[in-house]
């Protein structure tokens, strides 16, 4: 009798130690992976950041050596502008920041590509209030970028660029439009799939890391049109 | 001697930088300004230009393909490429451009340009070829390779030591320096087997001039000691060996 009462003892304690076992195991996981996805939503924005992008850096200082001649104090405007940029993309890994000083990295940026495309290019924000909102770093700016870059810049009239933001109910909504080349629609499927032959980075990235600060029903939305523009949207919910 | 120029770059600012500087240098008139690579084509064939300062990342065309459709007409102009990064260096000398300039502008390596362009408009007629790394031609007289940032013209009889294969790459030991280039070995083996090179080895290729001493080694092979590279060691191996003790009466 006692032989048995220990065998079921022993039978009930295993079921007990391998369901423990299966829970523990579980929520290690669950950890395990939510480490996982911050750590790979920072590694990703050290790689945005680790881009110093060594075109526009020297283009830039090329652009600055120009005004130092003809108006020294444009180019010291835009020495600090530079400054910004740059200590904007290599600082502030804190989760977020507030909209307007991604603004402003925004606007130091702007302001060094327009003094070298002069009125090839025009920039344009129309902006709700936003004093609240807060956003990851570096979520706006590549789009910025890429407008500039991939669809302005190759356009030998140039264009204009609307970089908007609008509050609704229960969410902001970033807007960055473009009159440039627009993107053929062979590249508009694969654009936000990562690829690490890929030169540019930048739409992939950030597309990516809204996922995953926000979850799997927001990410970068792209509308596109050859010759005629580009509109790259997302949402930030109200936290 | 005046050079007759024209700026193609698609930002003002870059343009008119590099008139300022090239206006001071002197030697040079800045005949033109182009936002863009079809104007200057335009401009290119009907006045006579000698040579275009081409930025690479444009509208419409880049500098690249332009420099490949200038070479295809009459009496071309010399091309000097210009650019923020130097990731397209390899292309712009297979294009045939003479020289390749880094942004920002300064005025010293502008007047290298310049004097390097005079001398050469000068003394011989320049085909397009003569600075080319990647002609099939006839091997140039002298060959540009980048060290660093900077452009170094190269009298592979006078100053290459020897050649050396190494992680797909060829690195050139020369008396201004150890410079890299992807170009193989069998490439230049190509292009300097009778101008007093010799490969000798799988990993190796040596300027005969340089060898100091040829010491016997093992299998029957020899060991080549060649003044300031004592460290490397050099062998002969036994598929060159043929044409080594042929060349040397062993």
């Amino acid at each position: 009798m006692g032989k048995r009462e220990q065998n079921l003892n022993s039978d009930y304690e295993i079921e007990l130690a391998t369901g423990l076992g299966n829970l523990i195991s579980a929520q290690i996981e669950s950890g395990r992976i939510k480490e996982q996805t911050k750590l790979l939503a920072n590694a990703e924005l050290k790689a945005l950041q680790s881009q110093i992008n060594p075109h526009f850096l020297f283009n830039a200082l090329n652009t600055i050596s120009y005004y130092c001649r003809q108006d020294p104090k444009m180019a010291k405007k835009l020495i600090i502008y530079l400054a910004n940029y740059y200590r904007h993309n290599l600082s502030n890994l804190k989760s977020l920041i507030p909209l307007s000083q991604e603004l402003q990295h925004i606007d130091a940026y702007v302001n060094i590509e327009v003094a070298r495309f002069g009125n090839r290019l025009k920039v344009t924000y129309i902006l709700d209030d936003v004093r609240d909102v807060k956003v990851p770093p570096l979520i706006m700016q590549p789009l910025v970028e890429n407008a500039v870059k991939h669809g302005i810049q190759p356009k030998l009239e140039g264009g204009n660029v609307i970089i908007k933001v609008k509050k609704h109910d229960d969410y902001y909504e970033v807007v960055i439009t473009d009159d440039g080349v627009g993107i053929p629609e062979k590249w508009l499927k694969t654009l936000l799939i990562p690829d690490p032959n890929r030169k540019s980075i930048g739409l992939s990235n950030v597309h990516k890391r809204l996922l995953t600060i926000y979850g799997p029903d927001s990410g970068l939305s792209i509308v596109s049109k050859e010759n005629f523009g580009t509109t790259v949207s997302f949402k930030i919910p109200v936290s | 001697m005046t050079l007759k120029t024209l700026i193609v770059d698609d930002e003002f600012p870059a343009r008119q930088e590099l008139r300022c500087i090239l206006e001071d240098i002197g030697n040079v008139e800045v005949i033109g300004e182009c936002n863009n690579g079809l104007d200057a084509l335009n401009i290119i064939r009907k006045d006579k230009i000698d040579v275009v300062f081409l930025d690479i990342e444009m509208p419409l065309i880049s500098g690249l393909s332009l420099a490949k459709q200038l070479s295809e007409i009459d009496n071309p102009p010399k091309i000097v490429f210009t650019t923020g990064f130097s990731e397209f260096a390899l292309d712009a000398f297979e294009l045939g451009g003479i020289d390749y300039i880094l942004k920002p502008y300064t005025q010293e390596r502008l007047e290298i340009t310049i004097s390097r362009l005079i001398k050469k408009s000068g003394v011989v007629k320049t085909t397009r070829d003569t600075f080319s790394v990647n002609s099939n031609k006839s091997a140039p007289a002298k060959i540009a390779l980048w060290s660093n940032d900077r452009l170094l013209l190269i009298d592979p009889e006078k100053e290459i030591i020897f050649l050396k294969a190494e992680n797909r790459k060829t690195k050139v030991f020369t008396q201004k320096g150890t410079m890299e280039i992807a170009l193989p070995l069998k490439e230049w083996e190509k292009r300097f087997k009778n101008r007093g090179f010799m490969r000798v080895h799988k990993s190796y290729i040596v300027n005969i001039a340089f060898i100091k001493e040829v010491v016997p080694w093992f299998n029957d092979t020899y060991l080549l000691k060649i003044n300031e590279y004592l460290d490397e060691e050099i062998v002969v191996s036994r598929h060159y060996l043929p044409g080594f003790k042929k060349a040397f009466q062993l």
